[in-house]
């Protein structure tokens, strides 16, 4: 049981490469904390700073009030799982498992015992002379978490543990993942790229790019408030639609972009009233987009471009002037499948709207 | 042509090829065996006898001849040179595969490098050096040639099995608690198993038959089998039956050996599908 801090963390590789800039971070203690973020964002440079792999150029990691940046990756007292799992090729399950407990000299009968438990916990009991090779993506993964979680670390590092299983096995171990982390309170970090991994598992979220932390927070929030365009972008499925225009008041308020425009409603058209005539970058989600059935505010008026159908839904693509807006709308509401070259008018509420700086990329509204 | 015939036809041209590359190096072998199961005339009668009653007199004479002592000679030198090359070469090829090294590149290259030097170009220095050294005709001065030549092939063979190791496996052992050296001998070395047999092969192998530098370096105390072999061929004639028993005699032990680590050379050739 641990709480992890991280305090102005820097990362460089070389002279040129600054790959983790000014992380500051606090896990609690039996928090699960998701790193997210696309490739090369240095979300797995930071796990690899936690684990002791490579030193931060600069900050602190404390792990219970302790400094550990410059403990030997073995005497800080964490567990990892690799994308890859890392089994040693060489050691049967028995051994894996017994591997961290002999390199603390644990008397013989103890260490069998505790592979004993851990083997049953985990359902391994009938694997262990097998040898990693034999064994099933499944079955490899189980036995990576049951090496991890058989020294009782303080702090459990996961680096894309799921990555390797196909769809159906990753739903599954996500769900059991989630309950073993919970059911044994330790303290996780969880890096991935996939966002609804990220939903699925976390307590709390990192949104990292281009080595800095651009949000943190609680799955929910990092959904409904994001802190800039490119958290909006990056965190749901489909991603947000973002539109480039301005307001500009006519009748009522407006928004104006290439080749479209959007009536706004009053309520809206008072909120927007200090941005009007600065260029913004408009956010709506596809799934905050529903048929406009008639009304006139908020409306997106465009042509059917593209249709995906899907087990429920369809994934529309309307053309909207010179911009492609994507939307979901429940199978239900459409009597036949939407055809392309249709014309479709959707709506938003005017909670959903969201507004970022086309410089700074930060939220504004 | 029917698809089947085809096939076939296919199948046993393949095997006819097999068959011919086979007996082709298989060729010398046999007709060494059989020449020191012969006696001194049967082995030069034309067409060559393929049935005859073999006798065990070659053998006899070799056992108790000098060939016994270089043999044991050659052996001493193969086994220290060859396992000496193996925990140089295994150490140095981890710290390369591992470690940043600056100009690493180049320094393999220069290792490299070393091996192929022509012999014939370095027998001569190595000849006043070891005079110099009070070396001459010892088994240490062969010893240390070779681990010369046999370093630098280790290295850089050992280098290509570390390199196929997941870092992943020596970063999970550090964090499950142990140390640099431990990680290193209980993990990267079990994984790079076959390669340590394929070297060691190889070594074994080059150290045995190596005749020049054996020639020149040595008199008497220190001979080794191939120069004593060369030794039998006489001016007084040329013992066919006797070279050909002391050459089975010293096939034999890289036979046992091969054999020995038959399992791991398989695995050696089928590396790199691990995860």
């Amino acid at each position: 049981m641990a709480t992890l801090v991280l305090e102005k963390l820097n990362l460089w590789y070389g002279r040129h490469t600054h790959a983790v800039r000014d992380v500051d971070l606090v896990v609690e203690d039996g928090e699960l904390c998701v790193f997210l973020g696309p490739s090369g964002c240095g979300k797995t440079s930071t796990l690899r700073m936690i684990a002791g792999f490579v030193k931060p150029t600069s900050g602190k990691i404390y792990l219970d009030g302790e400094v550990i940046n410059d403990l030997y990756p073995g005497d800080r007292n964490v567990a990892m799982i690799f994308q890859s799992y890392a089994l040693y090729p060489h050691l049967t399950v028995r051994e894996q498992l017994a591997f961290p407990l002999k390199a603390k000299r644990t008397p013989r009968q103890e260490i069998a015992q505790r592979v004993e438990e851990i083997a049953h916990f985990l359902h391994l009991e009938d694997f262990l002379d097998r040898y990693p090779q034999e064994l099933s993506a499944g079955q490899r993964q189980r036995v990576a978490i049951g090496r991890a979680l058989i020294r009782k670390p303080k702090l459990f590092l996961m680096d894309e543990p799921l990555s390797q299983l196909d769809a159906r096995l990753r739903v599954e171990m996500r769900a059991s993942l989630r309950k073993l982390q919970q059911e044994l309170r330790i303290t996780t970090i969880y890096v991935t790229h996939d966002q609804t991994e990220a939903q699925g598992l976390a307590d709390k979220i990192m949104v990292m790019h281009q080595g800095r932390v651009q949000q943190v927070g609680k799955p929910i929030e990092i959904y409904e408030n994001p802190a800039n365009l490119f958290v909006a972008g990056f965190v749901g499925m489909p991603a947000m639609n973002f539109l480039r225009g301005v307001f500009l008041r006519g009748e009522g308020v407006e928004f104006r972009g290439n080749g479209m425009r959007i009536p706004l409603s009053s309520g809206l058209g008072e909120r927007v009233a200090p941005l009007e005539g600065r260029e913004v970058i408009l956010g709506v989600r596809p799934e905050h987009l529903m048929l406009a059935r008639g009304r006139e505010e908020n409306v997106i008026r465009g042509e059917v471009y593209v249709v995906e159908p899907q087990s429920n839904e369809y994934i529309v693509d309307v053309k909207f002037g010179g911009e492609i807006v994507k939307v979901r709308l429940e199978k239900r509401e459409f009597a036949s499948p939407p055809r392309p070259g249709e014309v479709i008018e959707v709506t938003f509420e005017d909670r959903y709207l969201y507004l970022f700086d086309p410089v700074t990329e930060k939220r504004l509204l | 042509m029917r698809e089947e015939t085809k096939f076939l036809i296919r199948r046993a041209v393949f095997l006819a090829v097999a068959l011919g590359i086979t007996l082709a190096f298989m060729f010398p072998l046999v007709w060494v065996i059989l020449a020191s199961l012969k006696t001194r005339l049967e082995i030069f009668v034309l067409p060559p006898k393929w049935i005859f009653l073999p006798t065990l007199q070659n053998y006899r004479d070799i056992l108790s001849s000098d060939f016994m002592y270089q043999l044991r000679n050659s052996l001493l030198v193969a086994a220290i040179s060859t396992g000496v090359s193996l925990v140089f070469g295994s150490l140095t090829a981890y710290g390369f595969s591992r470690y940043p090294v600056r100009g690493s590149d180049n320094i393999l290259f220069w290792i490299l490098s070393l091996r192929m030097l022509p012999p014939i170009a370095v027998v001569i220095p190595f000849y006043l050096l070891f005079r110099s050294l009070g070396l001459l005709d010892t088994t240490l001065a062969l010893v240390l040639v070779y681990c010369i030549f046999n370093i630098s092939f280790s290295i850089w063979v050992l280098k290509g099995f570390f390199d196929e190791i997941p870092v992943e496996l020596e970063e999970a052992a550090k964090l499950d608690g142990y140390s640099p050296a431990q990680v290193f001998f209980r993990v990267s070395l079990p994984l790079v198993r076959p390669g340590l047999a394929t070297t060691a092969i190889f070594c074994l192998i080059q150290s045995l038959n190596e005749f020049l530098v054996a020639l020149t370096l040595t008199t008497r105390k220190a001979v080794t089998a191939p120069v004593g072999l060369a030794k039998l061929q006489t001016f007084l004639g040329t013992d066919w039956g006797r070279i050909s028993a002391a050459a089975v005699i010293f096939m034999i032990p890289v036979v046992v050996f091969t054999i020995f680590v038959r399992n791991e050379l398989i695995r050696g050739m089928s590396f790199g599908r691990m995860r």
